[in-house]
């Protein structure tokens, strides 16, 4: 095979930004759930919210995606390695409910070792789909990225807990509450367990999203730029209007006002503004952020 | 004439040529002293702002043509190495066209050890024997260590015989093309493209690796001693006419946010060769989207540490040259790793005989605890022509030509 060939191999097993990263240099989803195993809470660190165990240690993930060169199965690295991280374990009689997918490596050899050519007999899936839903046991979740945030997985010590799929929950041994200091180790394998709250729902229009601003859910979009309101006299002339476009009817509290140049949408009756492109985050003196 | 044009005849009604000759003979290793004197001779003073902006073109490994590189013949693939190491009979009987589905199999499976490790995904896990490695003397690149040629270990390093240059600069460190310049992907028919440059060639006009240089301080293209380099990376993407050539004076601006990074470099001129002072630089290298599965596509690179470019200045207001570096050992083979076993069963790529020789071969980043070197000296080739750079808009923000 050519490189081209390759590099469109390559292409072809590689999935769009992964959604459940850790990694401080990935986007850090946010929680799903607010019920955490036990003895597990979020606690406040100078590198922001991090989950802890009950001695106020932070949670470290070890993130089986980085492991890959290692092993077929990143989940028994820490079989012969690991010395200085304790795992978080789940109790011993938990049934694991997740695994590392075996994915397209293992079915391109099963089906050489059984004579079929693939794109017949052998289904191809990318990396990260593993293995049909329907196949597995209920309750078992063969996508890591679909998984929800705590899980179990067969772990060298026994069942232990996983968060958001791919990292497995240890703790660094010796470590005194509060550290963060191990984040990213190891080339990003090692990364604390970052809480973001939780994202709201809203019913807003389809150009309205939710984005994390100092900490908190506030309503911004797609863009990214946050939305604002208030009332202003001559300061305001420089806000940007969240345009209307050609919507014509409202959504919930949301309405579409055609008094101005152009059509501006409004929440529960007052005008709705955008920061500036080039600085998102930054909200005028006077206004008022929206809130989910 | 001089040696470079020699080497270069043989491809040059290719494309592959008509790229190299478009570098020109300089690259890393400066020109021969009478054409030198005539090209800076021919260079056209800089704009009186000093500031000079480029977009690179062109960005693929560095390759000297010709049959003595590789006597051998090129790497073999696995179905080709598995049929070499058996026995003549049971390789004649397995090549008969009613056994092709056995031998399939049979090559195929080379690929695999135990655990479900295939020899791309977990090259570490295998035992192979080397690759048929660059026997040529001759190679693109840069004297990294500054040793001039006497393959000597260096503070940091690790000893290994250096290259000559084409045109006859010594003490070239480029052991990644010595490890992998025999593979075919690498070196292609003789006159032909390689696949690699124009694999590269596409992620350079996508904009997804989109590379630019902002020089700032260029009081002369001749001679000058402190020229500030900002070698970097745009989303931008290069306009480009219908035979595929970047147009000139094209506006692109630079960006450090990830996976794109921003490298400023202290260069000088001489003889209208800049150069740059060694320092570690990393420029975008994605594969796809990412990976779920593996991280590693998300945060390939390309790294180079102790990194330098050395480039010439030409009369029509390109430039060309090396950025070469050592880069860290598993880089080289990213690329099909991440592809996992169907680089070895579809590219017929052994990863781990790669890593095995760029392991044995590794010249840089000495481990000071298992005296292991960790980095392998490496040279891209690069091509660049006009165009107006801005800088990150967290920098000083400045429109250069």
């Amino acid at each position: 095979m050519t490189s081209r060939t390759l590099i469109g191999v390559a292409a072809a097993l590689l999935l769009p930004v992964a959604a459940q990263a850790q990694p401080a240099d990935q986007p850090i989803p946010a929680a799903n759930t607010a019920q955490y195993p036990p003895g597990i809470t979020v606690r406040q660190t100078p590198a922001g919210p991090v989950y802890v165990d009950s001695r106020g240690l932070t949670l470290y993930g070890l993130d089986m995606r980085t492991l890959t060169r290692w092993g077929a199965d990143p989940a028994v690295y820490c079989k012969t390695r690991c010395n200085d991280w304790e795992p978080v374990l789940a109790p011993a009689d938990t049934a694991p409910n997740i695994a590392f997918p075996a994915g397209f490596n293992r079915q391109l050899r099963m089906a050489i070792e059984n004579g079929i050519q693939l794109g017949q007999g052998a289904q191809q899936r990318r990396p990260g789909q593993g293995a049909p839903q329907a196949s597995v046991r209920p309750g078992f979740f063969a996508d890591p990225q679909l998984a929800p945030d705590w899980t179990v997985i067969a772990g060298p010590a026994g069942p232990q807990w996983t968060y958001k799929g791919w990292h497995m929950v240890y703790i660094r041994k010796g470590d005194a509450p509060g550290s963060t200091a191990l984040d990213g180790a190891d080339d990003y394998s090692w990364n604390t367990l970052k809480f973001v709250p939780p994202k709201p729902k809203t019913v807003a229009p389809p150009m309205v999203t939710s984005t994390l601003h100092r900490g908190a859910w506030v309503l911004a979009d797609t863009k990214g730029r946050v939305l604002f309101t208030g009332t202003c006299a001559a300061a305001c002339a420089e806000w940007q209007p969240l345009p209307g476009g050609l919507a014509s009817r409202g959504v919930g509290a949301w309405t579409v006002a055609r008094t101005g140049e152009t059509p501006q949408w409004h929440r529960n009756g007052l005008p709705v503004y955008v920061t500036a492109p080039d600085d998102p985050g930054a909200v005028p003196a006077g206004a008022t952020v929206l809130l989910p | 004439m001089n040696v470079a044009k020699s080497w270069l005849r043989p491809a040059a009604m290719s494309l592959l040529g008509t790229a190299l000759i478009a570098f020109g003979p300089v690259t890393a290793s400066g020109p021969a002293p009478a054409d030198a004197a005539a090209a800076t001779a021919r260079l056209p003073a800089p704009p009186a702002s000093g500031t000079m902006g480029f977009v690179i073109d062109n960005f693929a490994q560095a390759i000297v043509p010709g049959k003595d590189a590789c006597p051998e013949g090129p790497v073999l693939k696995l179905r080709d190495a598995y049929i070499h190491g058996l026995p003549p009979t049971e390789r004649e009987r397995l090549l008969r066209k009613e056994n092709e589905k056995e031998l399939d199999r049979l090559w195929q499976l080379t690929a695999f050890g135990p655990d479900n490790t295939n020899v791309c995904s977990q090259p570490d896990a295998f035992d192979p024997p080397m690759l048929r490695t660059v026997r040529s003397k001759l190679a693109w690149g840069i004297d990294l260590d500054g040793d001039g040629g006497k393959g000597a270990a260096g503070e940091s390093g690790c000893a290994q015989p250096d290259f000559v240059s084409p045109t006859g600069q010594k003490g070239i460190d480029n052991q990644e093309y010595r490890a992998l310049g025999c593979m075919l992907e690498w070196r292609n028919a003789e006159g032909m493209p390689s696949d690699q440059a124009v694999g590269m060639r596409q992620f350079i006009a996508s904009g997804e690796w989109t590379q630019v240089i902002l020089l700032h301080g260029v009081d002369s293209l001749v001679r000058d001693d402190d020229v500030t380099v900002i070698l970097g990376n745009t989303p931008d993407r290069p306009i480009a006419d219908s035979k595929g050539n970047f147009l000139r004076g094209a506006t692109f601006t630079i960006s450090e946010q990830l996976p794109r990074h921003r490298n400023v470099l202290k260069g000088r001129i001489v003889d209208g060769v800049l150069s740059t002072a060694p320092a570690d630089i990393k420029l975008t290298q994605t594969w796809g989207q990412g990976g779920a599965r593996d991280l590693r596509g998300e945060r390939s690179l390309w790294e180079y540490r102790q990194g330098q470019l050395r480039v010439e200045f030409h009369s029509d207001g390109t430039l060309s040259g090396v950025l070469g570096g050592y880069r860290p050992i598993f880089d080289p083979i990213i690329s099909p790793a991440l592809g996992g076993a169907g680089s070895a069963i579809v590219a017929g790529i052994d990863c781990s005989a790669a890593l095995k020789t760029i392991r044995k071969l590794a010249d840089g980043l000495r481990d000071p605890k298992t005296g292991q070197c960790q980095g392998i000296s490496s040279a891209q080739q690069l091509h660049a022509v006009p165009a107006f750079v801005n800088d990150a808009p967290t920098a000083k923000r400045s429109a250069a030509r």
